[in-house]
């Protein structure tokens, strides 16, 4: 333990004065002559021992406090280093993709770096640090070991290269408390060196609180960003809003005021066009952008930008969207043929082929991507066949006319959960309104009712809350104005999903073209099942991305925008994969298979996190202003005249209470 | 009346004799008739007449009703002769806010003495230290009660005042049955204390033992370190007073409780007083015991 102010420290010898004043209170007394001294001497001879134990209890108390009030003062550090020992720190260097933030100067790494320098210097001679730089995952370039070459430290921090990759704050002070164990002291400080985006908040509080107060925060910035740009791209796929030409570009602005910015999209490198988009301040919002090109099938690509400005790290952003056909077979003949067709009419051209329902229960079964079901439901080997095709990750729609049937189907396939939901749905008959048609209709009529909404009908959203074992969505009823019922419920079967309809609807053949309700509804939940048929190939760069494995070859070569890289084969619960990180955003092609890279969304939010919520998230750590000092004080170990003030004055409140009591009892 | 009989308005007069006539005066003046004033000659019972007895007593009257000679006979005329014994032990000297102990003992003793000779009666007045010293011989003058307040101002404390043995000597020394009064704060051995008051009520006297403390001896007012210095040996004691207190409240109280005790079984009056308190009490205390030996 070392002291800031050690001068201050020799007021530990006040601890004498307690008794000092005690002994000169013995001889300023007053002389009393007395009596009655027997019974005096017999108090005196009682008492003797108890007011010993008291009086000495008391100095002690006494002594106690100005012991601690002189430490206090002294500003004693825990933990600290001796002369013999330099000081320790752990530096933990943010590489993320915002770091890549510019001004002009240079980028807020540059500036990071400086910082590194900073503290390096700050550590005298014979300190020893160890440095972790760390992005979505932490790396010790130098190793675990503390090095007391801190030049070495300092070249090692200077080749260190800014990534594209997002922030995991609990990544790095996982690794800062490993590095830890390896200081004599086993307690180094830790400094954090990093722009503190919002998202910083996320750190875990178990991470920071391993570190006991240890970890000390730099800002590298407390500037503001300026800055809007696009993080993704995605198609759009909102229920009844469909169409395949639509995309869905993520843009962010970290203005303080809502902005405006132009969104070029260019599809397989076709002329750009620009879309204004508005967000506001400090914010995020989907920018729905039109690309006709989009329609064909096939593997698009999409290159998003908005104009060059002092953030470069997402001013593009990358997408690609498969368009492929859907093999869907229809196991009824009569309505569910229908239907089949009804909803491949509402969907974008080219999306569906429709299997005949012969090849169910063949070897082809494993190219079908969905079950219509309708009418005679399947039992036996064929219900046996479709339940594994499912759990494999297909889907089925069910139509129920009998919910009895259904429920026999669906205990077939083993999905418990619709079976009794099924059943407790029961048959719902009726008559649905005659004068409305098509998806228009249906939106109008949604619209229109007070007792429904969009959101009632959002499959997607539906699919998005199933849980992940066989539970069932709960099922929803859409009830007309007329009184007329839909009943619609999802479940998890395995990998794939299940889907079962019921409607008031008189089901016939010749007014299924005609119903509103179940068209665009069943394209939107074929959708959902099938994990959306034109869903894009985009992963974040520092973030693993996989693809199936069609060769047995233990690599491969990706093809990416910084040249080639290596994948490897690996294997999972659902078979091999070739995995590797995108290191940049950009364009990869591995094993046959394009997917885009993308900065990770939460590097786009230039706006520093609040100070407060950034020190609550690190545990209490405070925001280090001036370097200098931190390194000073903290580096050198833990402050704790506040803790020596709060025992000093609780000594204090002790021994008054103390000899309230004393007096009391006598 | 307690006003006037107040020791501290009583302490701010110097003749004795006077302060302790003001305090019988004022003490009478407040009762009603008293019912041991007059008793000089006092009609007991008539005799049958014998050859022999003096024909002076013979009751005419009687003889003029029944023509039979009878002889009037009256209760002995006897002088109560009242000891009173002032303790001026070294202890006496304590004193507070109030009198010393020593002054307001001299004061009830004075006041005492006149209230005994005003009723005819003789009163004796001795002192003892370790051992009794007459200060006074009983005497049924009032002329001596100057003399006897003199003596009284003069006496001076000394010794450590044991009373037990000034108790057995004041029981073998007065032959003749009285009331024998204790004044002393009694700060010694009680179980010697209460044999020597025994030995008293043996040799056939009342007693009573008027027993006087100084306030601060009963509730120890002191705060912080003090020294206290025996009056009568003991060394000094060295403590803080507030932290000992309770204790000492303790030990004095079994002290007290003891001697009352004692002082009943022995059927001695006993009457605790302090320095504060207005003499009245004592001189009351005094006409109970004064009336139960007249009985």
């Amino acid at each position: 333990m070392i002291f800031l102010a050690p001068a201050v420290a020799f007021g530990a010898a006040l601890a004498a004065a307690p008794i000092i004043i005690h002994l000169l209170n013995r001889r300023r007394y007053k002389r009393i002559p007395w009596a009655a001294m027997a019974f005096l001497l017999e108090a005196v001879v009682r008492s003797r021992r108890r007011l010993q134990i008291e009086e000495w209890l008391l100095m002690l108390l006494r002594a106690a406090a100005l012991v601690l009030f002189a430490l206090a003062l002294a500003r004693p550090l825990l933990n600290a280093a001796g002369p013999s020992r330099g000081a320790e720190a752990v530096i933990l260097l943010d590489k993320s993709a915002s770091m890549r933030y510019s001004e002009g100067a240079g980028t807020l790494f540059d500036f990071a770096k400086a910082r590194v320098h900073e503290i390096l210097s700050g550590l005298g001679a014979g300190g020893s640090a160890v440095l972790v730089t760390f992005d979505s995952a932490a790396e010790l370039p130098l190793g675990i070991e503390p090095s007391t070459d801190l030049n070495e430290i300092r070249s090692c921090a200077d080749r260190a290269t800014v990534g594209w990759a997002g922030t995991d704050y609990n990544a790095a002070l996982a690794a800062a408390a490993e590095a830890s164990k390896g200081f004599p002291s086993r307690a180094p400080a830790v400094f954090v060196v990093s722009d503190f985006r919002r998202g910083a908040e996320s750190v875990a509080s178990g991470v920071a609180s391993k570190l006991k107060g240890r970890v000390r925060l730099v800002p590298v910035t407390d500037s503001d960003g300026d800055d809007m740009g696009v993080v993704g791209v995605v198609p759009a796929g909102q229920v009844f809003t469909t169409s395949a030409d639509l995309l869905a570009v993520k843009v962010v602005n970290s203005r303080r005021t809502r902005s405006t910015a132009g969104v070029s999209v260019s599809v397989d490198g076709l002329p750009p066009e620009t879309t204004p988009v508005a967000v506001d301040g400090q914010s995020a919002a989907n920018g729905l952008i039109s690309a006709p090109a989009l329609s064909n099938l096939g593997v698009h690509s999409i290159v998003a930008t908005v104009p060059a400005d002092p953030y470069t790290a997402n001013d593009k952003a990358y997408g690609i969207i498969v368009r492929r056909p859907l093999k869907i077979a229809g196991l009824s003949a009569g309505e569910a043929g229908v239907f089949l067709s009804a909803a491949l009419a509402a969907a974008p051209q080219g999306s569906f082929e429709t299997v005949n329902a012969a090849v169910v229960g063949s070897r082809e079964v494993n190219d079908i991507d969905g079950f219509v079901l309708a009418g005679e439901l399947p039992t036996g080997v064929r219900a046996e066949a479709i339940a594994k095709r499912i759990r494999d990750g297909a889907f089925a729609a069910v139509f129920v006319d009998d919910p009895a049937k259904a429920k026999d189907f669906f205990s077939a396939i083993d999905a418990k959960a619709l079976a009794e939901a099924t059943a407790a749905a029961g048959e719902i008959t009726g008559a649905f309104h005659p004068a409305l048609s098509g998806a228009h209709a249906v939106t109008e009529f949604i619209n229109s009712s007070p007792d429904l909404s969009l959101a009632n009908v959002n499959v997607k959203r539906l699919a998005d809350f199933a849980p992940a074992g066989e539970g069932i969505v709960t099922p929803m009823v859409v009830e007309t104005p007329a009184g007329q019922k839909a009943f619609l419920a999802f479940a998890r079967v395995g990998d794939g999903m299940v889907a079962v309809f019921n409607s008031s609807l008189a089901r016939e053949s010749g007014n299924f073209a005609v119903s509103p309700f179940f068209v665009p509804l069943l394209y939107e939940t074929l959708s959902a099942l099938v994990g959306d048929p034109s869903a894009g190939l985009t992963v974040p760069c520092g973030a693993v991305a996989t693809v199936p494995a069609t060769t047995k070859s233990s690599e491969v070569d990706v093809e990416g925008p910084e040249g080639t890289l290596k994948a490897a084969l690996k294997g999972t619960a659902k078979g091999f994969v070739y995995a590797f990180v995108p290191p940049s955003p950009g364009f990869y092609k591995v094993a046959g298979v394009e997917l885009a890279a993308n900065v990770p969304a939460s590097e786009g939010m230039l706006t520093l996190a609040p100070r407060s919520e950034i020190e609550h998230a690190f545990g209490g750590s405070a925001v280090s202003g001036d370097l200098a000092a931190a390194v000073e004080h903290s580096a050198r170990g833990r402050e704790i005249s506040v803790p020596l003030l709060i025992a000093a004055l609780l000594a204090l409140g002790l021994e008054m209470l103390l000899v309230y009591v004393f007096k009391r009892v006598a | 009346m307690s006003n006037v009989l107040d020791p501290k308005i009583l302490s701010r007069m110097e003749r004795l004799d006077l302060v302790a006539r003001f305090v019988v005066e004022g003490f009478l003046s407040g009762r009603h008739k008293s019912p041991y004033r007059g008793y000089s000659v006092e009609f007991s019972q008539h005799r049958a007449y014998a050859p022999g007895d003096d024909s002076r007593h013979i009751d005419w009257k009687a003889y003029g009703k029944t023509e039979r000679y009878y002889l009037k006979e009256y209760q002995q005329e006897t002088n109560l002769i009242a000891h009173v014994l002032v303790d001026v032990s070294k202890s006496m000297e304590y004193r507070n806010e109030h009198l010393a102990k020593i002054d307001y003992a001299k004061i009830a003793a004075a006041s005492l003495a006149f209230l005994i000779l005003d009723q005819q009666d003789m009163a004796g007045v001795y002192s003892f230290g370790k051992y009794l010293k007459v200060t006074t011989e009983p005497t049924g003058r009032m002329a001596a009660f100057y003399d006897m307040c003199e003596k009284l101002l003069s006496l001076k404390t000394a010794g450590d005042g044991q009373v037990a043995p000034a108790l057995h000597q004041a029981a073998e020394m007065i032959k003749r049955r009285g009331v024998v009064v204790v004044i002393s704060d009694f700060l010694s051995d009680v179980n010697e204390t209460l044999r020597g008051l025994e030995h008293l009520r043996f040799e056939g006297h009342d007693v009573l033992a008027l027993h006087v403390l100084d306030k601060a001896e009963i509730e120890f007012p002191f705060s912080g370190t003090c020294v206290f210095e025996g009056l009568e040996g003991g060394g000094s004691v060295l403590t803080d007073a507030p932290r000992i207190r309770k204790r000492y409240k303790t030990a004095l109280a079994e002290f007290l409780e003891r001697l009352r005790s004692g002082c009943v079984r022995a059927q001695v009056d006993y009457l605790r007083t302090d320095t504060s308190q207005p003499l009245e009490r004592i001189l009351a205390a005094y006409l109970i015991s004064r009336g139960r030996r007249r009985r």
